[in-house]
């Protein structure tokens, strides 16, 4: 008896004499397909909106926007109406709007050695006001890293959006990077913007189901759990937030060096991609022993590796401290907010 | 296009060994620790910069 699956004829007896292969499936490979990254737009750890001017900001994870004038690009975090059909079983898309100059919207897939070869990039997307014919464009980057070969801009593509959904689908090859010096840092830069390669647009693009994947077969995305994602994420970025308020949040715990400073050890969820830089949101305060809190004046990082990072803090004064347990912490008003960015 | 701005960089040092262990950078407005890690993107612009000479890290204090 035959067994058929999804309807491509594999059959129990290719099964048992060991002739299945790739082309059954596609291909593809069937799972870890896809190497985008939060490609469903679940993962926010920055926020869910942010509107920024001239230079490069992260709203959600992994995807990086660049703003051409003051306050001129917003992207944000946008749920499809629940039960929706359009793009089906997803729940999240990215808006990028753009007030002055094109959109920019980049994610740099780690490791440039990783993009070789034929490959399929896949994604839904619409538009309310840049329908012009081709007027979004995505435009690979190959970047080699520090103390790599300069940087390569690959060749040109053109999608035509309207105000409905359609997934899009495009098959290309990476330039050979035979013979070139690949650093420290290295990526393959998928690159969107809003540009038909003569004028830019301004307007407002969605965007969601993001694929890249080896092989000529645009396959079904790669849906992830939430917490696989996020887990993911955090290999880039990761971020400590406690409110003002309940619940309580504690970013580590370390020991007084004296009155005004000690250490905090915080062990990072996952091993980032390089040692992460260190922005300090809101600082918090530092708790001697359970006894009493005291205003974090400043913060710096001390030694750090991908997996963990030594915080240094400074009080204005504390009661006698030398040696006792501290804790970093928000409560008593004060809030809580630690960014460790690793980056491409 | 892609301009990274830094506006002040100063190394900070374990106060332990003397050793310059982070750089407190400005970069686009923002104010952070910046690890001695060339494969850090921060690190690697802050560099670019300073053989570039646009930018200076100042000795710590």
């Amino acid at each position: 008896m035959a067994i058929t699956i999804n309807g491509s004829g594999i059959t129990s007896s290719e099964i048992l004499d060991g002739t299945l292969t790739e082309a059954d499936w596609g291909g593809n490979q069937l799972s870890h397909r896809n190497l985008i990254i939060n490609g469903a737009m679940q993962v926010a750890q920055r926020g869910t909106s942010s509107t920024f001017g001239i230079g490069y900001s992260f709203v959600l994870d992994r995807w990086q926007g660049y703003g051409y004038g003051s306050n001129s690009l917003t992207l944000s975090q946008q749920s499809f109406t629940v039960g929706q059909t359009d793009v089906p079983n997803f729940t999240k898309y990215l808006r990028a709007t753009s007030t002055s100059g094109k959109i920019f919207l980049q994610q740099k897939v780690e490791d440039i050695e990783r993009v070789v070869g034929e490959h399929t990039l896949s994604f839904y997307a619409k538009s309310s006001d840049i329908t012009s014919a081709n007027a979004l464009q995505m435009q690979p980057v190959q970047r080699f890293g520090s103390g790599g070969s300069t940087a390569s801009w690959g060749t040109q593509y053109y999608f035509t959006l309207t105000s409905s959904w359609q997934r899009f689908t495009l098959t290309f090859t990476p330039d050979s990077i035979s013979g070139k010096t690949v650093g420290s840092g290295s990526s393959y830069d998928i690159v969107f913007s809003t540009n038909d390669g003569t004028s830019d647009y301004t307007g407002t693009v969605d965007i969601t189901g993001v694929q890249l994947e080896v092989g000529s077969v645009a396959t079904p995305f790669e849906h992830r759990s939430y917490g696989e994602e996020l887990e993911r994420c955090q290999r880039y970025y990761y971020r400590v937030y406690g409110p003002n308020s309940n619940p309580r949040v504690r970013l580590g715990v370390g020991g007084w060096g004296n009155a005004t400073s000690g250490h905090i050890i915080v062990h990072l969820p996952t091993t980032m991609r390089a040692v992460p830089s260190l922005t300090v949101v809101s600082a918090a305060q530092a708790l001697l022993e359970n006894v009493a809190w005291y205003t974090i004046t400043a913060n710096l990082m001390a030694d750090a590796t991908p997996s963990m990072a030594d915080v240094i803090f400074n009080v204005a004064s504390s009661a006698s401290s030398n040696g006792k347990v501290a804790f970093i912490g928000n409560g008593g008003g004060t809030e809580l907010d630690y960014r460790f960015d690793s980056e491409l | 296009m892609e301009q990274i701005n830094i506006t002040s960089a100063q190394y900070n040092v374990d106060t332990l060994t003397g050793n310059n262990v982070s750089i407190q950078a400005t970069i686009d407005s923002i104010e952070m620790s910046v690890p001695l890690d060339p494969a850090n993107r921060h690190y690697a612009e802050i560099m670019r910069q300073v053989e570039a000479g646009t930018l200076t890290i100042q000795e710590a204090d």
